[in-house]
């Protein structure tokens, strides 16, 4: 196995709920994939419909720290972009789906998400694909 | 007042030019009489040819309106995250602050490579659909 490489994100979740407040559609469709959008409102419809609420936040928090740490664990291998990955829930621990990092030239992915308070990080290691996994 | 009611505007902008613009894309490939229609349409809905200094002073506007941002330090060619002090979290904003601005929508590709005002100014100006 070899590692292509590492990223690490922070943020500060007060400022992301200030942007979502600013531009509630546009910043759902630009960092979620559609599926993740799907996920976001439901969340969303649990909290009782508000949109700034902790959950859909750190829900969407979560995404773009993993995102941003997944852009720079393939840099420059690769430039990422925010609909190339979908972060997805495998035996309810977080996980990537990159559906085209064959084309991208990258292997399996790890992440790792912690939070306190209005802070959350995200890591993410990225290997180099496997001759024998494709 | 004038901020309020601007979204509601910008929506309504963004719908007819997402008409507009896909009707020409269909056009191309189609008659020329369609084309001729729908050239007609963008530029009923859209006023092609922004001057490059209304551009410049709507971006370096947007910018200003950062608070984090130190109004002495805006310039064209000042980089966002290197001079201006903005991280990508700032930087999405901003592109969607120009989204808005000029009722058009960014491809995340093209978003990426937006750094700072100057290729903001350079990108918009390409886009005959900016408002």
């Amino acid at each position: 196995m070899t590692i292509l490489g590492i990223g690490i994100d922070i943020l500060h979740l007060p400022r992301l709920r200030q942007v979502l407040l600013k531009h509630p559609e546009r910043f759902l469709t630009r960092i979620l994939t559609r599926s993740e959008q799907a996920e976001f409102r439901a969340i969303q419809a649990k909290a009782g419909g508000q949109i700034d609420h902790d959950k859909p936040v750190q829900f969407l928090g979560a995404r773009w720290a993993l995102k941003e740490a997944c852009y720079k664990a393939v840099y420059p291998h690769h430039k990422l972009t925010w609909q190339d990955v979908t972060v997805i829930k495998e035996n309810g621990k977080p996980a990537l789906s990159i559906p085209e990092q064959a084309r991208f030239g990258i292997g399996k992915s790890h992440v790792s998400v912690s939070h306190d308070g209005d802070y959350l990080i995200g890591q993410v290691l990225i290997e180099s694909p496997s001759p024998s996994s494709h | 007042m004038f901020r309020a009611i601007r979204p509601a505007s910008a929506i309504y902008r963004n719908h007819h030019n997402a008409v507009a613009s896909a009707l020409y894309r269909n056009a191309v490939v189609a008659s020329p009489a369609r084309t001729a229609f729908a050239l007609n349409m963008t530029r009923s809905y859209a006023s092609a040819g922004l001057s490059r200094e209304n551009v410049e002073k709507r971006v370096l506007d947007i910018l200003a309106g950062f608070n984090k941002v130190d109004s002495n330090k805006i310039s064209l060619q000042a980089n966002f995250n290197s001079d201006l002090g903005l991280d990508s979290l700032d930087t999405v904003e901003v592109v969607m602050a120009i989204e808005e601005e000029f009722s058009i929508e960014i491809p995340d590709k093209d978003a990426d490579e937006i750094k700072s005002a100057a290729q903001a100014v350079e990108y918009v100006s390409k886009r005959d659909d900016a408002q």
